[in-house]
C-alpha cells in the first residue's frame, strides 16, 4: 500500500469521529489532536479503527509517537512493512 | 413533546419512525427530534398502540404539547394518553392528523448535527440531499453545496453566528448562576496508583479493549456518590429530590463550540471495560447522531473532564435542576511530597461545584475524599 492510499484510509477513519473535517484544510504536520480538535476518546477510537482496518496492533504505549497525521502515516507505513 | 433537559423549551419533529396503528413498547424509538443538542432518538414512555400522530414532520413543538396519542388499552379513546409527558395546555386542534400519509421510514436520514442545523436554517429537507460522509451520512459540506447550488466546489461554510445550542447553554447557565448558590471545593489527587494499575491492565489487552484514565475517574465519582446522595439528584420546586440511581452526565465538547452532556446510566454498576465502551459509544453518537432521549434527561449530576488538552482545575457551573458538577482537571506529572521527599507523581485536580441549598462544604469535602480513597485502590473499581 502506498502512502497516498494510507493517507486516504486515515481521512476516511477521521471522518467517523470528525465528520465535519475537510481533508484539504488539515495541516498534516501540526499537532493531530489540536488540528482535528479531538479528545483522547476520539483519538483512541481512531487508532483502534485504523489498527483493525490495517490488521496491525497500535497499543496505547505508542500513542505518543502519533502526534501528527504525518507521524501517524510514518508509523503505519513502518508497521505495515514489518 | 418530552423535555430532554432543563435547557430545552421546544423540539423540531424531524421524522416519525412509527405510523398509526403500530404497536409500541416502552423504550422504543418512535421519532427523531431535532433539538439544540442535535437530533435525538425519542423513546416512547409507555406501551400501547399508536392511535394518532398529532404533529407533522418539520413542525416545531413546545415541550409539554402532545405529539401523538397512544392507546394503552386502559383509557377511553377521547382522553387518550399522549406520547409526551404532562400536557398542561392541550387546546390545539388536531387537524394535523389529517395529513394523508405519514410514512414509516425504516431508514432514518443519517446526518451530522452540524448538517442538521445548517439544513434547518436553510429550510432544506435532509431527505433531498445526498450524503458524502460515512455510511452515506449527510455532512455539512453536502448541505452547504445544496445551499450554494449544485456545485460542491461553490460551497460556502455558513455557521450560524449564534446557534440554538449557544442560546440554550446561555439560558441554562444564566438560570444556574442566578438561582443556585454555588460553593466550590477542589483537591489534588495522586493518580500514580491508578495509572500504574491502568498501564499493567492495558499491557494485557488488545488495543480495542484498553482503557483511558478518565474511565477510572468517572467510575470513582459514580461509586463515591453511593454514600454521598446529596450531590446526585434534582432541585425542583424548592426542595431536593435525590436520584434513586446513579446516572452521570458526561460533558462531551463539540468541534466548533458547544457541548452535549449525555448520561452514563447506572454508572456505579458498570465494570471499567463496560464504562469505557459506554463512553466510546456516547462520544461516537454525539459526533454522528443517534443519542436517545433517556440519555439526555435523567442524569442527577454532571462530570466535566476536559481531558489531556484541558486545564489544571475546572470551576464548574451546575446544570439545573442538578445540584452538583464535578470537574476533572488534566492529569499531569508534578512534584508531590511522600515520606518527606519530593517525587514526580501523576496528579489530578478534582473540583466540586455544589448547591449550598442542598449540601455544605463539609459534605462536599467528604465526597472528594471518597473519590480520592477509591482512586488509591484502582483494583477495587
Amino acid at each position: 500500500m502506498n502512502r497516498s492510499e494510507l493517507q486516504q484510509f486515515i481521512f476516511q477513519e477521521i471522518a467517523n469521529i470528525a465528520p465535519e473535517i475537510e481533508p484539504d484544510m488539515v495541516d498534516i504536520d501540526e499537532d493531530l489532536r489540536e488540528e482535528l480538535d479531538i479528545d483522547s476518546m476520539d483519538f483512541m477510537i481512531l487508532t483502534v479503527a485504523l489498527g483493525k482496518r490495517l490488521g496491525i496492533s497500535i497499543p496505547d504505549t505508542d500513542h505518543h509517537l502519533l502526534n501528527s497525521i504525518n507521524n501517524l502515516l510514518n508509523y503505519l507505513d513502518n508497521k505495515l512493512q514489518e | 413533546m418530552p423535555s430532554f433537559g432543563a435547557d430545552m423549551d421546544s423540539g423540531l419533529l424531524q421524522e416519525w419512525l412509527v405510523k398509526q396503528g403500530d404497536p409500541v413498547s416502552k423504550g422504543d424509538i418512535v421519532a427523531v427530534i431535532e433539538t439544540h443538542k442535535g437530533a435525538i432518538d425519542m423513546e416512547v414512555f409507555q406501551s400501547g398502540t399508536v392511535r394518532a400522530l398529532l404533529v407533522e414532520p418539520g413542525t416545531r413543538v413546545k415541550v409539554g404539547m402532545p405529539i401523538a396519542d397512544i392507546d394503552d388499552g386502559a383509557s377511553a379513546p377521547a382522553s387518550g394518553a399522549s406520547a409526551s409527558e404532562p400536557a398542561p395546555q392541550h387546546t390545539s386542534d388536531k387537524t394535523a392528523v389529517s395529513t394523508p400519509a405519514l410514512q414509516r421510514s425504516q431508514d432514518r436520514v443519517k446526518a451530522s448535527p452540524l448538517a442538521r442545523r445548517l439544513a434547518e436554517n436553510a429550510a432544506i429537507p435532509l431527505q433531498d440531499l445526498q450524503g458524502s460522509g460515512p455510511d452515506g451520512a449527510i455532512i455539512a459540506v453536502d448541505v452547504n453545496a445544496a445551499i450554494a447550488g449544485s456545485d460542491p466546489g461553490a460551497a460556502v461554510p455558513k455557521p450560524p453566528d449564534r446557534s440554538a445550542m449557544r442560546q440554550a447553554i446561555d439560558a441554562a447557565m444564566t438560570r444556574s448562576n442566578r438561582e443556585i448558590p454555588h460553593y466550590y471545593l477542589a483537591t489534588t489527587i495522586d493518580l500514580q496508583a491508578a495509572s500504574q494499575w491502568l498501564a499493567a491492565f492495558n499491557l494485557e489487552q488488545e488495543p480495542d479493549q484498553q482503557l483511558l484514565i478518565t474511565v477510572l475517574l468517572h467510575k470513582a465519582v459514580a461509586v463515591a456518590l453511593r454514600d454521598n446522595p446529596e450531590f446526585n439528584g434534582f432541585y425542583i420546586e424548592n426542595h431536593f429530590q435525590p436520584s434513586p440511581d446513579i446516572h452521570l452526565a458526561t460533558a462531551i465538547s463539540l468541534r466548533g463550540g458547544g457541548l452535549i452532556t449525555p448520561a452514563i446510566r447506572y454508572a456505579d454498576q458498570l465494570t471499567l471495560p463496560e464504562m469505557m465502551d459506554k463512553m466510546r459509544d456516547l462520544t461516537l453518537r454525539v459526533r454522528r447522531g443517534g443519542l436517545r432521549s433517556s440519555e439526555m434527561s435523567d442524569a442527577g449530576i454532571t462530570v466535566s473532564g476536559m481531558g489531556e488538552r484541558g486545564v489544571e482545575t475546572v470551576f464548574g457551573v451546575i446544570y439545573p435542576p442538578q445540584v452538583a458538577i464535578i470537574g476533572l482537571g488534566k492529569p499531569e506529572l508534578r512534584p508531590w511530597v511522600i515520606d518527606n521527599t519530593v517525587q514526580a507523581r501523576l496528579l489530578v485536580n478534582i473540583s466540586l461545584a455544589a448547591d449550598h441549598r442542598v449540601s455544605d462544604g463539609r459534605q462536599g469535602a467528604k465526597l472528594l475524599r471518597s473519590i480520592n480513597k477509591l482512586l488509591q485502590q484502582p483494583e477495587c473499581l
